[in-house]
């Protein structure tokens, strides 16, 4: 039983690492039309900048210095390789994303070397045994630090300004143009957002998994397919896609660890083909859907 | 139109190379071509190999070179690719007219390029020599050469030193748990630790295995911890090593009654993990720590002869396992062209082929027709078992004190 | 020949003798430049030619964004390497690797096929994920991550294929006879209806075109053409390993079609040869680190998608279609009735 117990806890563990990549994805996209395949890698770099660093900096000021570097990034990002890109076909973008991610990973290659770096947890306390399965700290933080900034995105879209402005563009983007909001705007901050809270994602991340150079590529796919799985359309989609899919794969690893990558993706195409609009209604996969 | 950009391309491409050209070999000098990863994945181990190279190269050269011709290594870069080691044997043999190839680095690449030395019958001499085909058995490689012993010899050897330290110091378990990576080498360790224990009498209470990128490890550990084994053996490449620890010390499992039969870089892992790993046990080599080696071990003066070389040309540096490893080949190429009195390829393969009891920098070196790396023996003489104190390692084999 | 179909009969014939000339300074090239480097390079670009025109056709004429590109090739390899091992004729293993790649195209196409646009591009993105961790987890048949070696090469009768101008021969044979397949589909009728699928579902469902069917069969055929390019690297190398079909060759085939040009073969070997002198012969010259090849092609991806959408073909067709337009400012109207020129181009 505890076994079991130990593989749920890891399932929600990587679930909500999953619905924060995710989140980041499905914001970007529904905002701009851009599936951002380069959303792994900004967790990637987050956390190895966080894993340098952290011998330098006490932890918060860290966490907050390593959020803004990852908005920055997304910024830079949406102002050099999207803006500019706003009237190619999304196929295109998705080509210039896949570009980007190669950048980053070289980058990333050439400046943190290609070992896989670890850190220590966030605090040192010892884990908790509950009804015979253990749940580290670090699990603990991931799952509220992933809660916690789902729920202040989701807060800001609806509670102020400027994420009101976001989500018009999303329904209607010639009609929020009408209105007044900027589009290009609207790209930059959502961005801006997407790389914050993939830094998140990576702080958190990194005391658990290590960070390499390569993390990334396994964290974008893993985190457009949950995406997907989630609808795309919508953000609670996109956590209920990340959930599913931490569950889904730890129930591979569980069961056959050796192909688990395979299984997972799998069964999420198999269900995706079953149906198309994913878990939650959102934009939908279907060939011919609007 | 089309077609003349194109020709026109294809002409820029090939006005440049038309200058390269195959250089013979010259009358002066021993040419001998080194294949190390200086890209891509397996960067930082070649780093250390490439220093090992620079380090045989200036030794070689200060001695008067090998039978009074200077001698040049050719460095090219595999970038941790198969295809690409493959090319390069190729291109060293074809295009500069090496006598012999020293390397790649990599496990995979080295029987690469093996198969390659084969075809083009020019001898080869390798570090790593992991698959089993290649270095040993009935489709061993002819004409390559290589300087460690199989996984399971390995394996073997770990848990015997182990089980010798442990009757020394009146601990010796009645049971074991194994954990183990599923591919590459750390398989093949787990089954000479396997073979150890049958051999020994100890029982095998429960194996674990797990896929080389887990991020969890947990629930194998927590299934060690419910079968209550004496000692744990783990076999796995660092990130998953680390991973095993973490779950260890999360699960307020002790550290001192665990052994490592892994492959891994000891300073690498003792960085990621720090004091978790207080009191466990490592196979270790006398290369990886030389300051450790006692003076009646038997490759004692090659090591040190070995460290001398390589703070020559790195002072202050401490040499790594994997620098021993290249130099060694290095030597071995030297005294094996002196053996055959030439550098015909043929005499050169056959110098090689007759090593027994070789002492070198990383291991003791015998071969026969059918198994062209080293013997169980040769490992199990070659090799120590080490302590991580908390601060630093100590030696603490039973037979090598 | 009616005065519609003339034109476009023209333009096949124009782009079969632009190979025919490819082809004939290809294969005498070796009895000019005989140094074993130069051929080498060639080689390598013969490889990215066959690999990339499963893309090309795919991407060009189909509009789909086939990222799955490396498992087919994968599947080609090892099918070729695991057969040619156990004895299989090599001939014969080429042949199945061939339609192995093409049946896993088929099963998957049709389940992918069904998804939109750009969740086509995610699952395809996936098999390369997939692909790598069947190959790594399946020791027992493919010798697992640390790959495969011992691989057999074709040969002609006694004439081993091996060596360094037996090999280059035989790649370029392939490639031409790809690019060849390429042109082929394009200037039929069957190409047209696949470009009509391509700028619009609803409007060629409407002219009665299957377009499910279309799609499918542009998929499989573009995994078929990796998978033969697959086998041959596999002939070549002798090795193969998953490290090798992963994403490192979608990135390097990406900007092979994306720089040269996906809409035409054309695109497809200046898109090659660039990759290649840049990998081989720029890149080494100028950096100490192989390092930076990601981040270099990586680079080149962004920008060309940005400033060249259409590749270097592309920008060469426009270049010449407004010095064409200047020049001939001066003379009267075409006659009515004769579809102009540009028209014609424009659906290239």
């Amino acid at each position: 039983m505890d076994k079991y117990l130990q593989f749920l806890i890891s399932g929600i563990a990587l679930g909500s690492v999953y619905s924060l990549v995710s989140l980041g994805i499905t914001l970007a996209f529904r905002t701009t039309g851009v599936l951002n395949f380069a959303q792994g890698s900004f967790v990637m770099v987050s956390g190895l900048t966080f894993i340098t660093l952290r011998d330098d900096m006490p932890l918060i000021p860290l966490l907050l210095l390593v959020i803004a570097l990852g908005v920055l990034l997304g910024a830079v990002v949406e102002r050099i390789a999207i803006a500019p890109a706003r009237h190619l076909t999304h196929e295109s973008l998705v080509i210039i994303t896949i570009g980007l991610a190669e950048v980053l990973r070289g980058l990333a290659l050439l400046t943190f070397g290609d070992r896989t770096k670890y850190t220590d947890s966030f605090v040192a306390w010892r884990p908790l045994h509950v009804a015979g399965a253990t749940v580290s700290m670090q699990t603990l933080f991931v799952v509220l630090g992933a809660v916690v900034a789902v729920v202040v995105t989701l807060l800001a879209l609806e509670r102020t300004r400027l994420g009101r402005a976001l989500r018009a563009s999303a329904m209607d983007s010639d009609m929020s143009i009408l209105c007044g909001v900027s589009p290009k705007m609207v790209t930059f901050v959502t961005l801006g957002v997407a790389g914050g809270l993939a830094a998140i994602a990576g702080s958190l991340l990194a005391p658990v998994t290590g960070m390499g150079f390569e993390s990334g590529l396994d964290l974008a796919i893993k985190g457009l397919f949950a995406a997907v799985l989630g609808g795309l359309g919508s953000l609670k989609g996109a956590l209920w896609g990340g959930m599913t899919f931490g569950l889904l794969e730890a129930f591979a690893l569980f069961a056959v660890p050796t192909y688990s990558v395979s299984i997972t993706l799998g069964l999420v195409v198999l269900l995706l083909v079953v149906r198309p609009q994913g878990l939650t209604s959102g934009t939908g996969a279907r060939v011919g859907a609007l | 139109m089309k077609t003349i950009v194109l020709a026109g391309l294809t002409a820029v491409a090939v006005l440049p190379l038309a200058a390269c050209g195959s250089s013979g070999n010259d009358g002066d000098t021993v040419k001998i071509g080194v294949i190390v990863s200086e890209s891509g994945d397996g960067a930082s181990i070649g780093a250390d190999e490439a220093k090992g190279y620079d380090a045989a190269l200036k030794s070689l050269n200060d001695a008067g070179g090998i039978a009074g011709k200077k001698v040049e290594f050719i460095k090219v870069d595999d970038k941790s690719q198969d295809a690409t080691a493959v090319l390069k044997v190729r291109e060293l043999v074809n295009e500069e007219g090496v006598v012999a190839v020293l390397g790649p680095g990599g496990a995979s690449p080295a029987s690469a390029a093996a198969s390659v030395a084969d075809s083009l019958q020019v001898p080869l001499i390798a570090f790593p020599s992991n698959k089993g085909e290649t270095w040993e058995g009935k489709n061993v490689s002819s004409w390559a050469f290589g300087v460690a012993a199989s996984g399971e010899s390995i394996g073997e050897g770990c848990l015997a030193k182990y089980l010798d330290w442990a009757e020394a110091n009146g601990s010796t378990p009645a049971s074991i748990a194994i954990g183990a990576e599923t591919d590459g080498a750390p398989p093949q360790y787990a089954s000479g630790v396997t073979t150890a224990a049958e051999d020994a009498g100890v029982d095998v209470l429960t194996r674990q295995d797990w896929p080389a990128d887990v991020v969890d490890l947990t629930p194998q550990m927590t299934n060690v911890r419910s079968a209550d084994p004496d000692t744990l053996v783990v076999s796995a490449y660092l990130e998953s090593d680390v991973q095993a620890t973490r779950a260890l010390e999360q699960l307020d499992m002790p550290s001192d009654n665990v052994l490592q039969c892994s492959s891994i870089v000891l300073s690498d892992y003792i960085d990621s993990v720090g004091k978790a790993a207080t009191g466990m046990k490592f196979m270790a080599l006398g290369a990886d720590d030389p300051a450790k080696v006692p003076a009646d071990f038997p490759l004692a003066d090659e090591i040190k002869d070995f460290r001398t070389a390589y703070q020559n040309v790195f002072p202050g540096e401490e040499p790594s396992r994997f620098a021993a490893g290249s130099y060694q080949t290095a030597m071995m190429l030297r005294d094996a062209i002196k053996d055959a009195g030439s550098t015909d390829p043929d005499a050169v393969r056959d110098a090689l082929e007759a090593f027994d009891g070789y002492e070198g920098a990383y291991s003791i070196i015998s071969y026969t027709p059918d198994r062209h790396r080293p013997s169980a023996e040769d490992y199990q003489d070659s090799s120590l078992l080490f302590e991580y104190t908390g601060t630093g390692f100590e030696n603490v084999s039973a037979d090598a004190k | 020949m009616d005065r519609l179909t003339l034109p476009l009969v023209r333009r096949r014939n124009r782009d079969i003798t632009g190979l025919a000339v490819v082809a004939v300074f290809v294969f005498a090239l070796p009895f000019a430049v005989a140094d074993d480097g130069t051929l080498r390079l060639f080689i390598l670009a013969g490889t990215y030619v066959v690999i990339a025109t499963g893309l090309q056709m795919c991407f060009g004429y189909a509009g789909l964004l086939n990222l799955g590109i490396p498992a087919f090739a994968a599947v080609g390899a090892y099918t070729y390497a695991i057969l040619g091992r156990d004895g299989t004729n090599p001939w014969v293993a080429v042949l199945c690797a061939v339609l192995a790649a093409a049946l896993v195209a088929a099963v998957l196409g049709v389940l992918v096929l069904r998804l939109r646009a750009l969740y086509f591009a995610i699952a395809a993105f996936g098999l390369v994920l997939i692909a790598d961790n069947i190959i790594s987890a399946w020791t027992d048949v493919t010798d697992g991550a640390e790959g495969m070696i011992g691989v057999p090469q074709l040969s002609l009768g006694d004439l081993l294929l091996g060596s360094t101008e037996g090999t280059y021969y035989l790649m370029w044979a392939f490639a031409i006879a790809v690019l060849l397949l390429s042109l082929l589909v394009r200037h039929s009728a069957y190409g047209r209806s696949v470009l009509a699928v391509r700028d619009s579902e609803v409007a060629s469902a409407a002219f009665g075109v299957p377009v499910r069917r279309r799609l499918l069969e542009m998929f499989v055929l573009s995994g078929a053409v990796a998978g033969l390019g697959g086998a041959l690297y596999a002939h070549d190398i002798t090795v193969i390993s998953p490290k090798a079909f992963g994403v490192e060759l979608l990135l390097l085939v990406t900007v092979v079609v994306v720089v040269g040009g996906k809409d035409t073969i054309w695109g497809v070997l200046v898109g090659a040869a660039a990759v290649v002198l840049l990998q081989n012969e720029i890149l080494p010259a100028v950096f100490a680190s192989g390092n930076i090849e990601l981040v270099v092609f990586g680079g080149i991806l962004v920008v060309a998608m940005i400033l060249a959408p259409t590749g270097v073909v592309g920008l060469i067709r426009e270049a010449v279609q407004l010095a064409s337009s200047r020049v001939g400012r001066g003379r009267r109207a075409e006659p009515a009735g004769e579809p102009s020129r540009e028209t014609e181009e424009s659906h290239a």
